[in-house]
């Protein structure tokens, strides 16, 4: 009995985090979206992750950063897809699997992936994932390639008190 | 006028060409998860972004292009400044990728042309390497075979290939097949493979698929050059101890060391997509040009080699400007770096060049620009120039850097 109570509450909430989901489209990411995204959280600590929907090393580290979300949901954690506006359904799925549906979402809205690189950072030449970590003074600190987990959980311990 | 498409780009797109193995959502149908739903819009492109060009022994210049799932010969008599369609390669459309790491691939010498691409299959990430033979200047091509002999539905792809004039044909490409046996019996394998044939007959004759290196970066492009014995080269990007990708090289014959061609240290656990590239000179001297993001010196870097000897790496074009995608050209003595940039507006190629086989180099100096999204730039195969083919937004681009400012 209490295990079907369970199941109906998990589709229930299913069905309202879909509803979420489907009512926040990823916003389209343009030279300029960082900073607002970084206005946004002024003050605060925040991962932004670049990934994309064909990159296969992205997963193990988006399934890392959802579950280290559900563990501390002060967490602040926006997810930047590398794809194309017409991606935004996949991306917004994967998301998902990944259990971060809640997290604000971004696809790159620009036929020029360098124009959005230049204006990330200059220094990015477009590996994936990228992560940027902003502690509260948000100074920058950028990896490229899978973040072990090991690191995540240290900046998780190190930045939200 | 040969017109690209350009989708969006997105630098992760095929990483997993070559890891045979679904990464996520994996127990799910393959053509249910948001990735595989990806892989199939990427396959069924309506156009390719990546085109590639090659030259005749009369300088005449040959493209191949993607549309609509089949590859269309063009020709090219006034150096790259027209070019006019002849016919298609396969008859029956394929899906045939054709964007940044993946491009058809061209041959042309007398009446023969060879024309070898990656046709994507369903499954995510799997592929063969094609290959279609005309023996009557490309008015007709034999039908496609597949080069690839192991046909498991698993990564075969990112295929180089280049030709003499003599008659040597070599190609490479990125295998799964190491890495899908030892997942069979429950092992685990380091990234991918890379593979090779040859043939000594402009393509009529071909040997076996051998294995030129195991645990290689998965989705990189291949560097590839015949040198003056007629004998193959390698470069691609190599996943050394503690997950370094630095690139390697050996020749394509059996026993070659392989060789270490870069010392970056670049630890990144993610395919970088940029693969760089290789030329041969008239007597032998290999010379490499590649991209590294590793945190002590990033960016690009130029370096020779004369058998097991390397020569120091040069760095190269501006880290402030996305400066990547190099590419090189040699013959005698001159030796010719080209790359892109971006300027915050524009897309530039920008190039330098050596005329002492490599030891002194000019400033470096850009010889176009254009607007909108492009192509990698590629020295032309085969030609006696410096020619550079650049796709852009407005078409292809022959970039002559003798003619050049």
């Amino acid at each position: 009995m209490r295990g079907i109570a369970r199941l109906l509450a998990a589709l229930l909430l299913g069905g309202l985090a879909w509803a979420v989901q489907a009512a926040e489209d990823p916003r389209p990411f343009v030279v300029g979206s960082l900073k607002e995204i970084q206005a946004q959280y002024a003050g605060k600590p925040l991962i932004v992750a670049f990934w994309s929907v064909g990159c296969t090393h992205c997963p193990t580290e988006l399934k890392t950063l959802g579950a280290l979300k559900r563990r501390h949901p002060g967490l602040n954690v926006v997810l930047v897809a590398a794809d194309t506006p017409d991606d935004a359904p996949q991306t917004r799925r994967l998301a998902a699997q990944y259990g971060l549906a809640k997290a604000p979402q971004w696809v790159f809205a620009d036929p020029i992936p360098e124009r959005l690189r230049m204006d990330i950072d200059r220094r990015w030449y477009g590996e994936l994932p990228r992560t940027h970590f902003y502690d509260a003074e948000h100074r920058l600190e950028a990896v490229s390639g899978v973040v072990p987990e090991a690191r995540l959980r240290q900046w998780v311990a190190a930045n939200l008190r | 006028m040969v017109k690209l498409h350009f989708r969006l780009p997105s630098l992760a797109l095929a990483c997993g060409l070559l890891l045979g193995a679904l990464p996520a959502g994996a127990h799910e149908h393959p053509a249910a998860t948001p990735m595989a739903r990806h892989w199939q819009e990427r396959l069924t492109a309506a156009k390719g972004s990546a085109v590639s060009v090659a030259a005749d022994e009369q300088g005449r210049l040959w493209s191949v292009d993607m549309r609509q799932g089949q590859l269309w010969l063009s020709r090219s008599t006034d150096g790259g400044k027209t070019f006019a369609e002849i016919g298609k390669v396969n008859a029956q459309p394929e899906a045939i990728l054709a964007d940044g790491q993946s491009r058809p691939l061209i041959a042309v010498h007398g009446q023969a042309v060879v024309v070898s691409w990656s046709q994507a299959l369903p499954k995510l990430h799997t592929g063969h390497v094609r290959m279609a033979r005309s023996e009557d200047g490309g008015l007709s091509f034999a039908p496609p075979v597949i080069v690839n002999d192991n046909r498991e539905e698993i990564g075969h792809g990112f295929n180089a290939m280049k030709m003499d004039r003599r008659g040597n044909l070599a190609v490479a490409w990125l295998d799964g097949r190491e890495r899908s046996a030892a997942a069979r019996k429950g092992g685990k394998y380091a990234g991918s493979s890379v593979y090779y044939a040859t043939s000594g007959d402009f393509g009529k004759t071909w040997t076996a698929n051998a294995k030129l290196a195991d645990n290689t970066c998965e989705c990189c492009r291949i560097g590839l050059a015949i040198g003056p014995d007629g004998t193959a080269v390698a470069q691609w990007r190599h996943l050394f101890a503690g997950g370094v990708r630095d690139f390697a090289t050996t020749a394509l014959k059996p026993g070659a060391p392989l060789q270490r061609a870069s010392e970056d240290g670049w630890e990144i656990s993610a395919c970088p997509h940029h693969g760089g590239d290789l030329a041969i000179d008239a007597d032998g001297r290999r010379h490499y040009v590649w991209f590294t993001g590793s945190a002590r010196k990033p960016g690009l870097f130029y370096r020779y080699a004369d058998g097991t000897q390397f020569g120091t790496a040069l760095a190269f074009g501006d880290l402030d400007a996305q400066a990547g995608h190099p590419t090189v050209f040699a013959d005698e003595k001159q030796v010719a770096v080209v790359w892109r940039e971006f300027d915050g507006q524009r897309y530039r190629l920008r190039r330098m060049l050596s005329s002492d086989r490599g030891e002194t180099w000019s400033a470096p100096a850009t010889v176009a620009e254009a607007e909108g999204a492009t192509d990698l730039p590629l020295f032309v195969h085969g030609a006696a120039r410096p020619l550079v083919a650049w796709g852009t937004a407005a078409g292809l681009r022959i970039v002559d850097l003798r003619e050049a400012p």
